[in-house]
């Protein structure tokens, strides 16, 4: 029930042909071991007449399942003046059903010995169980009834509002750094990215419950999900369930509305400052990147690897090590179903005035723009991200939420298998095209966090 | 093999009934239990007493190695921060590798290496890991502690300390840690700017020459590699490794408080209260107490289903999340409890806190509870068995902690074998609000007196100092005295509109010694002003106060009285309509502190200091309103002190203006209500004659 401030990055996931091309060279290193190389993602996909989308993953080596339901919502679906409201429904879905009680639904996870969660994103909702094999069929009683019967009242939103409202000062308000993301957001994007999945606290407090039943009715329908699971399952009886408890359910009678996905680009830098209660300034540049199925997309993985990737990355050896103007530094890629964002940022150490440390991230930057990456660098790049990729996919949750984020922003489950090969295409060529053309002064937004204290001493 | 298929078959059958039978009124019952089985990691000794253990899982093609030192925390005293310095100083250089060249190789196996004070962790695919593992070894035989990397570390540990002392959360922890173990204790120690800057190399090296010894080694390898691959590797390269006595001091058990003590830790400008209840316990691994314990916790709050979140959050909204956490420890173990709250709700959330804290010790838990938690327990359990890791974990503990062989193997037995008389009894044991401390790091002035009631309050600084409870004197941090300035011209009505009012004329009446008077003030820009205090029933003027471009002038029962200097400037300050509007030209002439006012509430108090004395304007922190001024005039050796207070704020053509205004000088003091107020109605110049 939280907030994903960041997509995981979709680097980590499995390649199939990597497999292939190594297997024969270390088959003859570690004939004992030729079996443990081939770790393919295999799974069945499929669709139930009500349009529930279907992926199941068999793994017998461990005694759990995660069952998992990825709605395609988020809060870009969100209405100006009712931020905030996916991620408050979200909490609502925990609210109970027809027959399951206010409050009991968490304890059928807990008293099984499970483990659940959910959390929104711009673009979805995510929510997910993990429970001893045995209990699948309630992972699947529980995910089927909130689907079918959510059962939501005054009392449930009322409390739940506090609760959203507590979330926003633990993780936004009373935390040090804590808007950033929400600071970025807001300038770098005019349409639907504008704002950030917690929303405002006016917007909280005016939603009202009328307004979740509609949305309910128009988001939450079989026709708009994934239901993924991965773990030690028998692929027939699973199906058998999934039928008993999913295939009634009907199909939403409204078509879904899509915000439009055209984000205009961004025409000017972009620069402010921003007064936090901090102690030490951060420099923040995020810069417009296309959306996630981009062929650009694994090219800028490469970027933010070379930029932050590792203690020898470029932000880090030079700029925190070498010049030691940061206490951290990072390149985050946020990638999204309609526009992305490379977002940079570096804590300055003490002293350190962040106009210089402005100038030392502008440098690192600038020179991917007009350079090639040495030979050597790329090569360490690649051999980063093949540990990434190879070692990623390690959890059963992780694989099932994997698979549905593909199938539902891809269209395709498969591209778990398939990174590997994605970034084996990737040229050095390319990744100084897609650096010219996105890290860019006048495509970004430059944000100073300063200490409050500054603010009189800056006269306003 | 053979169990887990009759298990599927289990689980097929069962889902075969449950379909034919389906009814959603009902949770669907379980399959049978999956089989939990553990594996023994092959261990092996090295002569120089390091032990190894490898957990083989060949499902993905990756391997990781950790060393952990098994030694007594270390108490470093006025050098803290030296022990955990020494252990990030191990992957910046070795004799034959700087730290630039450790990065390089190490990012370019695709692989990373971490270490801190104890305990150091290689991870790679399996293809690179024999050309990590070579560099591991050199990281922990032959660091070299490089003076200019002490340099960079130093200044990003200054750096990150100072980041800690806005983050609530590393505050309360430090300051938990500090009040529960004692800062004499190891895990008490608090890093702060100055303990960090007395750290030098020889420190670093005397502690890894002392505490880096193989003979309380255990190292772990878990993954794609053989016992013989694992054995290979460690011969090769960690086998003269030079084993020596380690040290083993002793610490007193960490004194208690007498009673429960509520410790705050003052930070104005929080908008939420973070709180912990704590007290050490004596719980040391593999103990049998800890199955009732973790029982006992999980109940209380483990989860989002355990009571403290059912209540704070569920129940009463107070917080997005309430837990309690019971760590055991070979030397001393906590028990805490905590959550974030609101500033309003700071006294309720302790008081439900410490309210479900009693009932977990003085009512047995029900049998439902009992059953619902030790499953959560068993299946959490099961789900950590997905990291292979942990089953070298498993191992490394049974062997460092003495723990009985079958304490891992048996697990799901012991927690099944736990009733509710035990549970109660853990919380007996462990839950000890008599001799207990409640941290609380938030806005002091907002609950500190509602918390009274709970024990003995003491303040605290953000390294645990005691401090003085007055905070009168401290400024409010992250805002000035402008911002305060500003929020009260917003509040009553906005710079621009205030601008705009040219004249103002105000009629107030009140009560002197059982005698009705009137007040009535006149102003036009700033510059003229007149003030008249009559009697109502009479018309009878006692003083008038004229003030024009060239002249001040007093008169009393219509006789001229000679002003003094001080006097004029008394009277050109009244004559502001609002001062505030000029005050904030001359930031440089105001002070801002928090301060109490006599109703004991908190204000933002702003001093502006004139030649002969002060005026402190005081502002409500939430409206923005100004609650009172305070004018002290240095007359000969005296100071001349007159309070006036504002209240009844109305809404007067957009703006809001105080109805109420009470003045009192010496014993003296007068209650105005304004009956009639006209902003910008036909006052001119010479009016003022």
């Amino acid at each position: 029930m939280l907030i994903h401030t960041f997509h995981k990055s979709r680097r980590h996931r499995n390649s199939a042909l990597w497999l292939m091309m190594s297997l024969p060279i270390l088959c003859l290193l570690h004939p004992q071991q030729a079996g443990a190389q081939q770790h393919l993602i295999r799974f069945e996909k499929y669709q139930l007449p009500n349009g529930l989308t279907v992926i199941l993953h068999r793994d017998t080596t461990v005694p759990v399942v995660a069952v998992t339901m990825m709605y395609h919502v988020g809060s870009k679906n969100e209405t100006p003046g009712l931020t905030g409201f996916a991620h408050f429904f979200e909490h609502l879905m925990f609210e109970g059903s027809e027959y399951i009680p206010r409050k009991s639904f968490e304890k059928y996870i807990t008293n099984a010995g499970g483990s659940y969660n959910a959390n929104t994103t711009q673009d979805r909702t995510f929510f997910y169980e993990v429970l001893p094999s045995n209990q699948l069929a309630l992972g699947l009683w529980l995910e089927s009834e909130r689907l079918l019967h959510l059962k939501i009242d005054s009392i449930g939103v009322n409390t739940q509002r506090e609760v959203v409202k507590e979330e926003k000062r633990l993780r936004v308000d009373n935390q040090p750094y804590g808007t950033i993301f929400i600071e970025v957001l807001k300038r770098a994007f005019s349409g639907p990215y504008h704002w950030s999945p917690i929303g405002s606290m006016d917007d909280i407090n005016r939603a009202q419950l009328g307004q979740f039943l509609q949305f309910y009715h128009t988001y939450y329908v079989p026709n708009n999900a994934i239901l993924s699971i991965a773990g030690n399952i028998e692929i027939d009886s699973t199906k058998k369930l999934i039928q008993a408890y999913f295939g009634s359910i009907p199909k939403g009678k409204t078509p879904i509305p899509r915000p439009d996905p055209n984000e205009p680009p961004l025409t000017h830098e972009i620069k402010d400052t921003i007064y936090d209660h901090i102690q030490l300034p951060a420099v923040i540049e995020a810069y417009r990147m296309p959306k996630e199925t981009s062929p650009e997309y694994y090219a800028a993985q490469v970027l933010a690897t070379a930029l932050s990737g590792g203690p020898s990355s470029r932000l880090n050896t030079v700029v925190k090590d070498q010049k030691q103007l940061a206490v951290a530094v990072a390149s985050i890629p946020y990638f999204n179903e309609d526009a992305g964002l490379l977002i940079n940022y570096a804590i300055a150490n003490m002293h350190v005035n962040p106009d210089s440390l402005q100038q030392a991230m502008d440098q690192e930057v600038h020179k991917l723009t007009t350079q090639l990456l040495p030979e050597k660098e790329f090569e360490k790049i690649m051999n980063q991200i093949q540990t990434d990729v190879v070692s990623s996919n390690s959890t059963m949750l992780g694989i099932a939420e994997s698979l549905a984020d593909y199938q539902m922003f891809f269209g395709d489950a498969n591209l778990i298998n398939q990174q590997l090969q994605k970034y084996q295409q990737v040229t050095r060529e390319e990744v100084l095209q897609v650096a010219k053309k996105y890290l860019r002064p006048d495509n970004r937004v430059v944000l100073y966090y300063l200490p409050i204290s500054q603010k009189q001493a800056a006269g306003e | 093999m053979q169990k887990i298929s009759v298990l599927l078959l289990f689980i097929l059958l069962n889902g075969i009934t449950a379909f034919a039978q389906i009814d959603r009124s009902h949770p669907p019952a379980a399959g049978p239990a999956p089989e939990i089985h553990i594996g023994t990691p092959d261990t092996f000794t090295l002569d120089n007493g390091l032990k190894v253990f490898v957990v083989e899982n060949h499902k993905l093609p990756w391997v990781t190695a950790t060393l952990i030192l098994d030694h007594p925390p270390v108490r470093e005293g006025e050098k803290a921060g030296y022990v955990s310095m020494a252990g990030q100083m191990l992957r910046t250089g070795t004799l034959d590798m700087n730290k630039q060249q450790l990065d390089d190789t190490i990012d370019f196996l695709g692989g990373n290496i971490r270490t801190s004070s104890s305990s150091a962790t290689a991870f790679s695919l399996s293809k690179n890991f024999p050309a990590l593992f070579a560099i591991f070894s050199d990281i922990v035989l032959h660091p070299s502690f490089d003076t200019t990397e002490l340099e960079k570390l130093r200044k990003q540990t200054l750096s990150s300390l100072a980041q800690q002392k806005d983050n609530p959360n590393a505050i309360l922890s430090h300051v938990t840690d500090a009040l529960t173990y004692g800062k004499q204790h190891p895990y008490g120690e608090i890093e702060t700017e100055q303990t960090v800057s007395h750290i030098n190399r020889d420190d670093l090296v005397q502690y890894y020459q002392t505490y880096w010894r193989p003979n309380t080694g255990y190292l772990a390898f878990v993954g794609d590699i053989t016992p013989q691959q694992a054995r290979e590797v460690t011969q090769k390269y960690l086998a003269h490794w030079q084993p020596a006595p380690v040290p083993h001091p002793i610490y007193p058990f960490p004194e208690q408080p007498k009673q429960l003590t509520v410790a705050i830790v003052n930070r104005p400008t929080a908008v939420q209260s973070n709180i912990a209840f704590a007290n050490p316990i004596d719980l040391k691994p593999g103990d049998m107490r800890n199955f009732p314990a973790m029982i006992m916790n999980e109940i209380l709050g483990g989860g989002s289903n355990s009571r403290l979140f059912m209540d704070l959050r569920e129940t009463h909204g107070y917080t997005y999340g309430a837990y309690s956490s019971l760590s055991n420890d070979p030397y001393v173990g906590i028990f805490r409890a905590s959550t974030a709250v609101r500033t309003e709700v700071t006294d309720s959330a302790i008081s439900r806190l410490l309210a479900d804290l009693q009932d977990m010790r003085t009512k047995p838990v029900t049998e439902d509870e009992l059953t619902r938690f030790r499953n959560a327990l068993s299946g959490s359990f099961a789900r950590s068995l997905e990291n292979p890791s942990i089953i070298a974990q498993f191992a490394i503990n049974i062997e460092r902690y003495h723990m009985p062989r079958d304490y891992y193997q048996h697990y799901l037995q012991y927690l099944a074998q736990v009733n509710a008389e035990q549970v109660q009894k853990a919380a007996e044991q462990f839950i000890q609000p008599d001799h207990a401390y409640v941290i609380v790091v938030g806005n002091a002035k907002q609950f500190a007196d509602k918390l009274k009631a709970f024990g003995k309050l003491e303040y605290y600084s953000v390294y645990a100092d005691p401090v003085t409870p007055d905070t009168t004197t401290q400024a409010p941090q992250g805002i000035s005295a402008t911002d305060v300035i500003n929020h009260y011209l917003t509040a009553i009505g906005g710079k621009e509109k205030l601008q705009q009012v040219k004249s103002f004329s105000q009629v107030a009446e009140g009560e002197i010694q059982g005698q009705q008077v009137r007040l009535t003030e006149w102003h036009l820009q700033d510059q003229h002003y007149m003030q008249e205090l009559s009697l109502p029933s009479s018309g009878m003027v006692i003083t008038k106060i004229t003030m024009n471009k060239d002249s001040i002038r007093m008169q009393q029962m219509g006789q001229q009285v000679a002003l003094t200097p001080q006097m004029k400037q008394q009277i050109q300050q009244n004559a502001k309509w609002c001062p505030e509007l000029t005050l904030l030209n001359q930031a440089d002439k105001l002070t801002l502190t928090t301060a109490t006012d006599e109703n004991g509430k908190q204000v933002y108090a702003i001093q502006y200091t004139q030649p002969n004395g002060t005026i402190t304007y005081q502002y409500d922190p939430q409206t923005g309103l100004k609650l009172h001024e305070i004018h002290q005039v240095q007359l000969n050796d005296r100071t001349l002190t007159s309070v006036y207070d504002f209240s009844d704020y109305r809404q007067v053509k957009g703006l809001q203006l105080p109805y109420e205004i009470s003045t009192s000088m010496g014993p003296q003091r007068v209650t105005f209500h304004v009956t009639q107020i006209q902003i910008n109605e036909g006052l001119n110049e010479s009016d003022f004659l």
